[in-house]
């Protein structure tokens, strides 16, 4: 495989966002499909105009052959993000967000733009959102120990990003701390 | 045109003129530059000596009267009130600093004062407190002229820099609704001559429109829908600017003044049907039409007052209200309150009146001669005003032709359920849960494109077409869309790809029928009707045209006209269900106390008999607002009022009963916000509408989403569950009324029963908690399931109510003894309904019919997957299988324990242990199930688990699922029972204790130390790990095969529970994984 280095060490994008798809969502069909067993359980019934709970990947098909219309989240919203926003520059922690919102905002975004208000607008509160984040985790950087690292509300995404380094610095570190403590006792 | 109906008379100094009427017409007030008003009386001639008012220092500019004073305005700012009639100065209104006062308009109640000066804000004076004054911020400019809309809090206010402003002041706050730019002239010099043109909107009594003279001098007409221009006043001989205009009481007539002349106008044709001129050169400053009698007079700036009776032809009806001359009015008296009347706005209140008699009156409009559905955009802009009309007017025209009494409560018009009137040029026509229809009326209004739209895009095909009838009514059957116009009904069932192929239309003989309402009902497809529908075999349902003669016609889905019935009262509206047509109609007048008094039939469409006849529960003062079909098939209803109501028991001829099921007024969501519902459709826990926001009427354009509210029955009770029970049994018995003649039940409402029993369970351990024994046995005689019981008496046992646990078991018995409960419920079903059953639904061509149904369909099968049998898994068991001696020996400790309490009483026959083994096993499905509260149906009995049970074959027909369970599960347990026989006692006793490690403690006290010596067999630590191990087996269905082989090499259980265990396990894993996700 040619992925580069960093890459290598931990799941990439892609397999991420389609664990992400396992998770459900709101749709409203176009179609009536009865309840269906699935591998990962039985979902429906689809009744129209009624909402329906599906995972994301089979609502995913449904609108590339537009036969729904995806309801968006909660969260993928003007207001909600830049709320979010506003916090995440304001405080020191991470923000709340699901924990899955990139791949899931990525998906949606991709797939059923028609579906959300603002696209334009969220796109650019995700994406102020996203290095809002990265630098706050860049620099938790100098907080980073051999022994653990208590980071809460960091998103898969994100945590996927910083594990090959930080593993990798940890691994440097316990090293390290080893070989200064056989130094002391010698 | 004689010059005898012409009274002129010099009132007052060269300069602007104004001039009012008293609301009962009999003086005349006028005003003028000379700072005196002078009070005529209109029925003296021109010799009448006038009253003086001078109390003005400067000018008199406007004028306005009520029933009990009359008001000036002058340029010193003073607004004076005066006594009625008289010249004696009652005392000031408002003063304006030393700004001049253009206009004050008193609204229709003379509750409220509008006054405008030289000042860019408006004021708003309460008449019965002059102290309270709201100012109108807006204009940019000074307000000139300020008029009232009849009828309504909406003010019109002209300003100098030519904008005019309409003001919403029914709320606390004014509110801007519109504001008009560059409509009407910009004359910013009081000096100009054009100060004098009158620049104010006037309003036509009903409301609908208003009359401004424009900037090119014209006099348009302005919409109050969309405040666009409908209507241009043009007429070859007027030449010249227009400097005042009035409308007449009735509406019917418009005068302007063009210099020193005098026109009058028809307002439906725009024609000039008079004139007059009386001074020549001077520039007319004000029109008035008299408010009860046939005289219009005005001023000029020359300071002549000017009096023209009857200035409409004879052969035309009068400005005012009766045919008869204007010396006639001053008899009547009677029975017709004085009533507040504001110069140019008539009396609002008998529009219809007016609008019948004008039809009346005029020989071209013959072919219009209803009431008031002709104008359908009238009547619905009436529906939010007639409940405030006073129940104390009572009118009868002298003609003869028509006698109607207007009052009381205004009768609901007929209406369409979904449909909304045209906002903008789009309107909704019809909306329910299949689909959409939308009409949007083309630029040349030649024609409207209608669009219908499905939810559900695979089973019906979305289309549209150019409707050059003009339809405005629609409904979207569930196999066609109906549409109508007011004489030609359009019937478009779906399902053919050249859509027009199977299209037909109805039209009448007679010319003077229209429809008032249509419907269409049927079945809903089995599949798709988007494809070649040929095969099936339902047709297109029946079509129900309601007409303005009160008949009911019914035709079929290809147009056959069936039956025409009678209604007997005054169609309202109808929806269509599979079966039946629900109709609504008042049966006699509205009642003085507000009542609409509806009633309903329900047609059946087969027989055409009445299946139901009640009155409708609408709240006194309301109305209704919708009608519709829930899921399940029952009517629905939702009224002004925000109550949803469902027809139960509308099967059982004569039965049916209301039931309140929603009030959206006590919604969570509707807390602290001002909003209201467009109801859809309703199922059994959701509410199905779109929301409209704060004084939204009608749902708009772009359409809104369909939102799904919680439904939930307006109990008191703080307890949810309890509600939510009961919502469900109600849902549950209409579920089961539909049942066909012979069916007992179906799965649906098996599992509904069960998630019911499952929560009976959690009340019934409530009421156990809180030591309510008597509402515990009163939940628990409602439990459906015999099993259910057994877990009752478990909860008894917790709470170590001992007494309750007893009458438990006797519920159980009895419940065991009587007559199994679905046939009981199929009895009484039948015994309502003896004659028919439910409308059967016909196999289709192609679906060969003595299979139908037989196959199971593709992925329905919501069980867990058989497990895949690995030999190479599973432990070696070598030594157990060959030697009968081995097994023998190695069980006869344990016989020798544990069967003894059960020899004592008696020698245990086969049968009774079938029994109990039976019992055991239903409980342990029974636990399953309320352990995994998976939405998904458990799996059916014969799946059943105890792989060392016995089938009791003679006891099937008493379990109600018994039917479900395939003979297969029988066979194999009888070729097990045959290797068990072949193998001796031995098995069967390794057998009962496999059924005793499901067994719950209750059960038998004296079980409890044989059980451990068994497991003391494998090691005690595993007790715990069987017992789960067994409870999850039982859920999960293991395959027979399985069982067998275990059973016939003896394995131990633990081994059996874990070859299973693998396959379960990984199962639940991923359930729980999409969980976390």
């Amino acid at each position: 495989m040619s992925l580069p280095y960093s890459l290598r060490t931990s799941i990439t994008p892609p397999e991420l966002e389609l664990i992400a798809t396992q998770q459900l969502i709101e749709i409203i069909p176009l179609i009536a499909i009865e309840k269906t067993a699935f591998i990962s359980g039985a979902f429906g019934p689809l009744q129209p105009p009624r909402k329906a709970k599906i995972p994301l990947w089979m609502a995913i098909n449904l609108k590339l052959r537009k036969k729904c219309h995806i309801v968006a989240p909660e969260w993928l919203s003007v207001e909600f993000l830049q709320s979010r926003l506003d916090e995440e520059i304001n405080e020191p922690g991470f923000s709340k967000l699901p924990f899955r919102y990139a791949e899931i905002s990525k998906v949606l975004l991709d797939v059923a733009s028609d579906d959300i208000q603002n696209t334009d607008k969220i796109r650019s509160l995700l994406k102020d959102l996203r290095e809002a984040r990265q630098a706050k985790s860049r620099e938790g950087l100098d907080q980073i120990n051999r022994g653990e690292l208590s980071v809460s509300n960091l998103c898969s995404m994100e945590i996927n990003e910083i594990r090959p380094f930080f593993v990798h610095a940890m691994g440097i570190l316990t090293h390290l701390h080893r070989e200064a403590s056989t130094e002391d006792q010698l | 045109m004689t010059s005898s109906n012409i009274i002129t008379r010099k009132a007052h100094s060269d300069g602007y003129t104004c001039l009012t009427f008293s609301t009962d017409g009999t003086h005349a007030f006028t005003g003028g530059s000379d700072c005196a008003v002078r009070i005529w009386k209109v029925a003296e001639g021109a010799e009448q000596e006038p009253g003086n008012a001078i109390d003005a220092d400067q000018p008199v500019t406007t004028l306005a009267a009520s029933d009990d004073y009359w008001l000036s305005g002058s340029e010193d700012g003073l607004v004076r009130r005066y006594i009625k009639h008289k010249d004696e100065l009652h005392g000031d209104v408002t003063e304006e600093t030393a700004l001049c006062v253009r206009c004050i308009a008193l609204d229709e109640g003379a509750t409220r004062l509008a006054v405008t000066s030289d000042n860019p804000s408006a004021k708003v004076i309460n008449m019965e407190n002059t102290l309270k004054v709201t100012t109108l911020h807006g204009h940019r400019h000074n307000v000139r002229k300020a008029t009232w809309r009849p009828k309504s809090s909406i003010l019109s206010t002209s300003s100098s820099d030519g904008e005019i402003i309409l003001w919403d002041l029914s709320g606390e706050e004014p509110m801007i609704l519109h504001t008009m730019d560059g409509l009407i002239p910009s004359v910013p010099d009081p000096n100009s001559p054009d100060f004098l043109h009158d620049c104010s909107a006037v309003w036509h009594p009903s409301g609908e429109h208003f009359f401004v003279i424009s900037k090119t001098h014209d006099v348009v007409c302005i919409s109050s829908k969309d405040w666009t221009q409908s209507g241009k006043y043009v007429d070859k001989d007027v030449i010249g600017a227009t400097t005042a205009l009035a409308v007449s009481p009735n509406g019917a007539y418009l005068a302007t003044a063009c210099q020193s002349t005098v026109f009058i106008w028809t307002t439906d044709k725009r024609q000039v049907i008079a004139r007059q001129s009386v001074n020549p050169g001077a520039v007319i400053t004000q029109i008035a039409f008299s408010p009860k009698e046939h005289v219009i007079a005005w001023t000029d700036a020359s300071g002549n007052f000017v009096r023209w009776r009857e200035p409409i032809p004879l052969n035309l009806p009068n400005s005012v209200k009766r045919l008869s001359s204007a010396t006639a009015t001053t008899t009547r008296t009677g029975p017709d309150a004085p009533q507040v009347d504001l110069f140019g706005e008539a009396d609002g209140l008998s529009l219809d009146n007016f609008k019948d008699f004008d039809d009346l009156g005029d020989p071209s409009a013959g072919d219009k001669v209803d009431f008031d559905i002709d104008d359908a955009d009238f009547v619905i802009d009436d529906v939010g005003n007639y409940l405030e009309d006073k129940p104390s007017r009572t009118r009868g025209k002298e003609d003869g032709l028509v006698k109607e009494m207007v009052s009381i409560t205004k009768a609901q018009p007929a209406f369409q359920p979904g449909a909304t009137p045209f906002q903008g040029n789009k309107r909704f026509m019809a909306y329910n849960m299949l689909g959409v229809i939308e009409a949007t009326r083309s630029e040349q209004e030649e024609y409207n494109l209608v669009n219908v739209d499905f939810f559900d895009k695979s089973a019906r095909k979305s289309f549209h077409f150019n409707d050059t009838h003009k339809c405005h009514l629609a409904y979207l059957g569930e196999r066609g869309a109906l549409f109508s116009s007011d004489t030609v009904v359009l019937y478009k069932p779906y399902g053919s790809w050249t859509i027009s192929q199977n299209d037909w239309t109805y039209t009448f003989k007679k010319a003077d029928i229209k429809v008032l309402g249509i419907c269409a009902g049927g079945l809903t497809p089995s599949r798709s009707l988007k494809n070649n529908s040929d095969s099936d075999l339902m047709g297109f349902g029946n079509v129900v045209v309601a007409t303005s003669e009160g008949h009911l016609i019914f035709l079929s889905g290809t147009g056959r006209e069936r039956r025409i019935l009678a209604l007997g009262g005054d169609f309202v509206t109808m929806v269509a269900g599979d079966e039946w047509v629900m109709v609504v109609y008042r049966a006699g007048a509205t009642t003085i106390d507000g009542s609409q008094s509806l009633c309903y039939k329900m047609y059946h469409f087969d027989d055409f008999s009445v299946r139901q006849r009640d009155e409708l529960p609408i709240p006194k003062g309301h109305t209704l607002k919708w009608i519709g079909i829930s899921q399940e098939g029952a009517p629905v209803i939702y009224d002004s009022a925000g109550l949803v109501h469902l027809v139960a028991k509308h099967r059982v001829p004569h039965h049916a009963t209301w039931v309140c099921v929603l009030d959206t007024n006590l919604l969570e969501r509707r807390a602290g916000k001002d909003e209201s519902y467009w109801p859809i459709g309703i199922s059994a826990s959701a509410f199905m509408c779109l929301i409209l926001k704060g004084r939204q009427e009608y749902p708009g354009f772009p359409r809104p989403l369909v939102q799904e509210l919680p439904l939930r029955m307006p109990f008191n009770t703080q307890n949810e569950k309890e509600e939510e029970i009961e919502r469900e049994l109600l849902f549950k018995e209409i579920a089961m009324e539909s049942l066909d003649g012979d069916e007992l039940s179906t799965d649906d409402i098996l599992s509904k029963e069960r998630a019911i029993d499952k929560e009976f369970v959690v009340l019934i351990q409530n009421a156990c908690k809180e030591d309510n024994i008597n509402r515990a046995v009163e939940l628990t005689k409602l439990l459906h399931n015999l099993q259910t019981f057994d877990i009752v008496a478990k909860i008894a046992d917790f709470y170590h109510l001992v007494g309750f646990k007893e009458k438990v078991m006797v519920l159980k018995r009895i419940r065991e003894d009587s007559e199994d409960r679905f046939e009981a419920a199929r009895e009484k079903r039948r015994r309502w309904n003896k004659i028919d059953t439910r409308p059967q639904r016909l196999p289709d061509v192609d679906v060969d019919v003595s299979g139908f149904g037989a196959r199971p369909k593709a992925f329905q099968d919501f069980g867990p997957p058989p497990a895949v049998y690995r030999p190479g898994l599973t432990r070696a068991t070598p030594s157990v299988e060959g030697t009968k001696y081995t097994s023998l020996s190695s069980d006869l400790p344990s016989e020798d324990t544990w069967s003894e309490p059960l020899l004592t009483p008696s020698f245990p026959t086969s049968e009774k242990r079938k029994r109990d083994e039976f019992e055991d096993v239903e409980m342990d499905t029974q636990q399953s199930d309320m352990s995994s509260s998976i939405s998904v149906p458990p799996p059916p009995l014969k799946q059943k688990a105890n792989p060392f049970a016995r089938k009791p074959v003679t006891e099937v027909n008493k379990n109600p699922f018994a039917r479900k369970a395939g003979s297969k599960t029988i066979k194999q347990s009888e070729s097990f029972f045959e290797k068990v026989d072949a193998a001796e006692n031995t098995p069967v006793k390794s057998k009962k204790k496999g059924s005793n490690l499901g067994k719950n403690k209750e059960q038998d006290k004296s079980e409890g130390p044989r059980q451990q010596t068994l497991f003391g067999l494998f090691g005690a630590n595993q007790n715990g790990e069987k017992k789960g191990s067994v409870k999850r087996k039982t859920g999960l269905t293991p395959p027979v095969v399985e069982e067998l082989e275990s059973q016939a090499s003896d394995v131990t259980m633990a081994e059996v529970s874990q070859t299973i265990e693998t396959q379960p396990e990984g199962w639940e894993e991923t359930q729980l994984n999409e969980d976390e996700l």
